[in-house]
């Protein structure tokens, strides 16, 4: 998985690249460390990049949330591929994540 | 004991055994078995009496009556209630019979018989009885009196002879109880040595654990079943290997049951140890082993024998046959009786056998068995024979198109009287059809190792460049693996990919071979390779496209179930690691250097992780996932409850949301996932 993080004002836009699953790599506690310092924004995952999502992967973005929501910062997953909307409605993390098709 | 003279020449000299063998008679006959029992001899010649009787008048008569005897001389202590009388005797005072009245004070009736025997389990009681009535005195000798006295009776006639009867009859109940604790316990020592010799004799039988790579290295199925008729017996089984494509079995069966036949059994099966050469012919073995028993064997004792040589690549099986059961042999349905005539083993000094040579295609099979079942009667008092055997078989084939062993003892049972006279062996050697043609393309050298693997599994070893497609038969792709040929090995001409590890194709599962004999699609990766490369992504293209399944829901949740599979086959199963620590961010890095770890392990790497896919008419497609990790209960996995924000734990229960069933296998090492046609 690849991100690459914009601010744009009182929002701060994530975009996600190739998968997001159980090989995941430091990556995303590096992405985590980096959004630490934009406190109580609106984080947007930008999520049409990626291809591919888990349960593994599912449970990093639970943890996001987690350690976001402890900085005052909201997450929403935005233009998820039908793949990955899939597992999202599946799972039904709809209920939990604000999901923008 | 006189020293016997130093011989002038060498010889053996046996000296007697001081016991006869198992010591049964002598042993009962031993005085020092009998419980020593003091005061309980009538010859005594000084007797203690305890006189219970509240009559004064009643006492007195068989006090004097007592006292005019001078041998024995009869101490009397009177007591006149069941309380004093049994305080007596808790006391410890010597007591050789106890006088009871029936009416006391404190008891009467037959209780009082029950409550003083209570207190003196082994003293005679004599009942004194006023009511002239024999029923009563009768019930009251059932509950444990040993004789009785009329009180209006002449005291100085019946009482002297009623007490030395009582004492007798007291004795001789005590021996006989003794005698039947000890041949008790005699049998008791008997059957455990019986189970232990059983035991011994069971464990000479071929193990599934030893022989099973080899049967299926040869495509043979063994049966057997064996039930010695008295714990242990004559008859026994066995086989050993002759290398290559040979493998030789046999049956045996000395004359008798029970423990003499068996340990002609031990002898015997040690000989065919001890000489075996996989190089000689039937015949000759059993010449040479007749030979030998007859200097082993008493007068009279010999066994009948039968020994063959089943070679899978010739097709043949070679016999010789020492008088023992005629075997059947089966082949496309018809079954024959071999001519199994020949001299047992045991009763000439050179005898002579003759090895025959059949075909023994796939598919044949051979029965060898002992006479317990053609000697069985049948409830018409005929004996079974050959005839109701290959009746028994005819129906059997007809029915299940083989002649399993488990059925035909089965149905044997049904039709003979039973339990059988006679030690019973049933051995089937079936030789299984050739699995279809399979061509492994291998991407690099076929070492001679390799080259064994394969023969061993029925493949045919082709180098890539030269495995082209012929009709019907797949190929599957063997070699290091990437990406880039997996991916070539799950696209047409293929129909799989296979990692070769450092050790070959150990560790593929039957199920991967059988998939792609069926015409499925089929990947085995070691684990490495299977966590650093998208394992799950190449694998769904190559199904969607194998099966046509076009983008959308059932491509995606295809996706979602080979995913959430692999990857729990992945970390619970190879790599061993608990989903519940991923439940914060520093949990997630711990999880990963646990991964990473893990990875480096030489043996969870040497694991392999498997993906099948294989259509069947009527189920649709059906993928099964393996690991080889410890296995886990998927039931009881899905009845736990996740919480709607947890971050572990969904992955079981998303795949049954998104496949038509799954199940497990292998203990929890497999799960088999169907999907909606």
């Amino acid at each position: 998985m690849q991100y690459r993080i914009r601010p744009e004002g009182a929002t701060v836009s994530v975009s996600l690249e190739g998968q997001l699953n159980f090989a995941a790599n430091e990556d995303f506690q590096k992405m985590l460390t980096e959004l630490a310092a934009h406190k109580g924004k609106k984080v947007v995952f930008e999520m049409a990049g990626l291809s591919h999502i888990d349960s593994v992967g599912l449970g990093l973005l639970y943890i996001a949330k987690e350690d976001l929501g402890e900085g005052g910062s909201t997450i929403t997953l935005a233009g998820p591929r039908d793949a990955v909307y899939r597992m999202l409605e599946l799972t039904e993390a709809h209920k939990t994540f604000e999901v923008r098709r | 004991m006189t020293t016997p003279p130093t011989p002038a020449t060498g010889h053996l000299i046996k000296f007697a055994s001081r016991t006869a063998g198992w010591r049964t008679d002598q042993a009962l006959k031993d005085a020092s078995v009998m419980p020593s029992l003091p005061g309980m001899r009538v010859a005594k010649d000084r007797l203690s009496v305890l006189l219970v009787e509240d009559e004064p008048g009643d006492a007195l008569l068989v006090d004097y009556a007592l006292r005019m005897s001078t041998a024995p001389i009869f101490h009397v202590t009177h007591v006149t209630t069941l309380a004093a009388a049994i305080a007596h005797v808790e006391r410890g005072e010597p007591v050789d019979v106890v006088l009871l009245d029936l009416s006391l004070p404190d008891s009467s009736g037959i209780a009082t018989v029950s409550r003083m025997q209570e207190a003196a389990s082994k003293t005679p009681i004599v009942i004194m009885t006023g009511m002239d009535d024999p029923r009563f005195a009768s019930s009251a000798l059932e509950v444990g009196a040993q004789d009785y006295l009329i009180k209006s009776d002449d005291p100085e006639r019946t009482v002297g002879r009623a007490i030395r009867y009582a004492i007798t009859r007291m004795a001789s109940l005590i021996e006989r109880q003794a005698l039947l604790e000890r041949i008790g316990e005699q049998q008791r020592h008997l059957l455990e040595e019986l189970a232990a010799a059983r035991a011994m004799q069971f464990d000479l039988l071929p193990r599934p654990e030893r022989l099973d790579p080899r049967l299926a290295e040869l495509g043979l199925t063994v049966e057997s079943f064996f039930e010695p008729s008295s714990g242990i017996g004559g008859d026994l089984w066995g086989c050993h290997d002759c290398g290559d494509s040979r493998m030789s079995f046999y049956t045996f069966d000395f004359a008798g049951h029970g423990i003499g036949a068996a340990l002609n059994v031990f002898r015997l099966h040690a000989l065919i140890s001890e000489h075996w050469d996989p190089r000689r012919q039937p015949a000759e073995t059993l010449r040479m082993l007749g030979s030998a028993l007859r200097g082993l064997l008493g007068r009279g004792q010999f066994a009948t024998m039968f020994l063959c040589t089943v070679d899978c690549e010739r097709g043949e099986i070679e016999w010789a046959s020492a008088g023992a059961p005629a075997p059947l042999l089966i082949i496309d349905g018809r079954q024959r009786f071999l001519d199994a005539h020949g001299v047992p083993l045991g009763l000439s000094k050179t005898p002579e056998y003759e090895t025959h040579t059949e075909p023994f295609p796939p598919g044949a099979s051979l029965l060898m068995y002992s006479d317990a079942i053609t000697d069985a009667p049948q409830a018409d008092g005929e004996t079974f024979g050959e005839a109701g055997l290959a009746g028994l078989v005819e129906a059997l084939l007809a029915d299940t198109g083989e002649a399993g062993v488990e059925r035909l003892i089965d149905d044997l049972y049904l039709k003979v009287r039973t339990p059988l006279e006679d030690d019973l062996t049933a051995v089937r050697i079936h030789r299984l059809a050739p699995p279809s043609p399979l061509i492994l393309a291998v991407d690099g050298e076929i070492s001679s190792h390799l080259a064994a693997q394969c023969s061993a599994r029925g493949l045919l070893a082709r180098p890539l460049a030269e495995a082209v497609a012929t009709a019907g038969t797949p190929i599957v792709v063997a070699g290091p693996a990437s990406a880039e040929a997996i991916a070539r090995g799950l696209a047409p001409p293929y129909s799989g990919f296979v990692e070769l590890g450092p050790e070959g194709l150990a560790g593929i599962g039957r199920r991967c071979f059988d998939t792609l004999r069926a015409g499925g699609l089929a990947l085995s990766l070691l684990t490495n390779s299977a966590y650093g490369i998208n394992t799950t992504g190449l694998m769904s293209a190559a199904i969607r496209r194998k099966m046509g399944i076009p983008d959308g829901e059932p491509a995606e949740l295809l996706d979602i179930c080979l995913a959430e599979s692999t990857c729990n086959a992945i970390i619970h199963g190879n790599l061993g690691i608990a989903s519940h620590l991923r439940a914060t961010s520093k949990g997630f890095e711990r999880f990963r250097a646990m991964m990473r770890e893990r990875l480096d392990d030489p043996v969870a790497a040497a694991r392999r992780l498997e993906i099948n896919a294989v259509t069947a008419p009527g189920t649709g497609l059906t993928i099964a996932v393996s690991d080889r990790g410890n296995g886990f209960d998927i039931a009881e996995q899905l009845d736990r409850r996740i919480q709607s924000d947890a971050k572990s734990g969904r992955g079981l229960w998303l795949i049954r949301k998104a496949c038509a069933s799954m199940h497990g296998e292998d203990g929890g090492r497999t799960l088999v996932m169907m999907f909606a046609q």
